[in-house]
């Protein structure tokens, strides 16, 4: 009797085992399905890019009685459109007009660049979900107050500054003649 | 000699933190483990592609489940009462640049016999600019007693979308390879209407 019983806690374990092994070497189980990825175009483009901006940022909103948390790392840059630059040319100088700043602000492709931290609400049993129109509207005023937070700290104007010098050394280089540089706003245009 | 240990104790307590602060200074320029970085560049962008990534949420089916842990999974999903089904997609954009901080005086010879203007210009390089803060909903169907698709999991489906991304843009050459053809016939073009209006003949090369 305790033999068949040894044989039965023995079959038990090595079915288990088995089991076990099948569930670990068996592919993981997932509901998402990735798409491969897909070129939309490309664009020729001619920018000057003078400053670069990382900064992680919270991402706060309430939509009525739900609020949502998160941290968002976010990818800037002050650029500048060389093909609509107005340039004259007097003699061997070349008077050059800086022209408006083209601020871009991106999402990191950084891992871990967007984490959601935390969503509520005040009501008792209510939802505390958010659809995607309402978390893009909350990222889109994120975006919008990180943008006129550039402004404000003065990246515009030292992207500005820095862009003078770097296209009187470029044009100057290229061509062998003065070039003169002059910026119109040396603030920028804030909209 | 109590001054001694003294002095010894100090070093050997403020150790640990003097190798912290080095460890996170090199984390910062290497890896990029910042929280706050604003950086001077000297970049000619010529060209940005956007890349687009789709992702779709669906039960498995348990016809084409594999494994005991996708059977397992599609069991449950088959008991569960309702659909769950959605797409996500989002942009992401991959820039071509030459580093102008390499161009030096040398890189410009002018051939007067022959009427020619040499650039040689730095290589081309790419980077990513980042992608859309937002997520396109392309598809969402939630119904029964089917939990709905919350901003959590969202980011989580995101960040899987990301790193596939990344990794297909590192494997398929041909991403970078029309982007950077873009970028040379942009440079080309500019640089020979800035340079070739005296009549000169202007040659762009790319270290």
């Amino acid at each position: 009797m305790k033999k068949l019983y040894g044989i039965i806690i023995l079959l038990i374990l090595v079915g288990a085992g088995a089991v076990a092994c099948w569930w670990y070497m068996s592919p993981e189980a997932s509901r998402v399905t990735l798409h491969e990825a897909k070129i939309k175009d490309v664009t020729p483009m001619l920018r000057l890019c003078t400053v670069e901006i990382y900064d992680d940022v919270p991402v706060k909103g309430t939509i009525g009685k739900r609020h949502i948390f998160a941290r968002e790392s976010l990818n800037g840059s002050i650029s500048f459109d060389l093909e609509n630059i107005e340039m004259v040319e007097n003699g061997d100088t070349l008077n050059v007009t800086l022209p408006r700043e083209i601020v871009e602000i991106y999402e990191s492709t950084a891992p871990g660049a967007y984490q959601v931290i935390d969503t509520w609400t005040d009501e008792l049993f209510g939802s505390s979900n958010f659809t995607v129109a309402e978390e893009n509207s909350i990222k889109a005023k994120t975006r919008d107050d990180y943008r006129k937070e550039i402004y404000r700290k003065g990246y515009v104007e030292r992207a500005r500054k820095e862009a003078v010098a770097n296209l009187t050394a470029m044009l100057g280089g290229v061509t062998g003649k003065t070039v003169i540089v002059t910026d119109p706003s040396p603030a920028g245009y804030m909209e | 000699m109590r001054r001694i240990f003294n002095t010894l104790f100090g070093i050997l307590l403020a150790a640990p933190v003097m190798l912290t602060s080095c460890q996170h200074d090199a984390a910062g320029e290497g890896g990029r483990n910042y929280l706050s970085e604003i950086k001077s560049v000297n970049k000619l962008v010529l060209a940005q592609m956007t890349i687009s990534k789709m992702a779709t949420i669906d039960d498995i089916d348990l016809a084409k489940a594999d494994g005991l842990r996708q059977t397992a999974a599609g069991l449950m999903d088959a008991m569960k009462l309702g659909d769950r089904k959605a797409a996500y997609s989002y942009d992401t954009y991959l820039r071509a640049y030459v580093d102008l901080s390499g161009l030096t005086p040398e890189d410009v010879k002018v051939d007067e016999a022959t009427k020619t203007i040499t650039l040689n210009l730095p290589a081309v390089q790419t980077e990513f600019a980042g992608r859309d803060m937002e997520i396109r909903e392309d598809h969402y169907r939630v119904s029964g007693l089917r939990s709905h698709i919350d901003p959590k999991e969202r980011a989580e489906i995101k960040e899987q979308m990301n790193t596939a991304l990344k990794r297909e843009v590192e494997e398929k050459s041909e991403f970078r390879n029309r982007l950077e053809s873009e970028a040379r016939a942009k440079c080309d073009v500019y640089f020979k209407s800035l340079l070739g209006g005296d009549g000169y003949n202007v040659v762009v090369n790319f270290k």
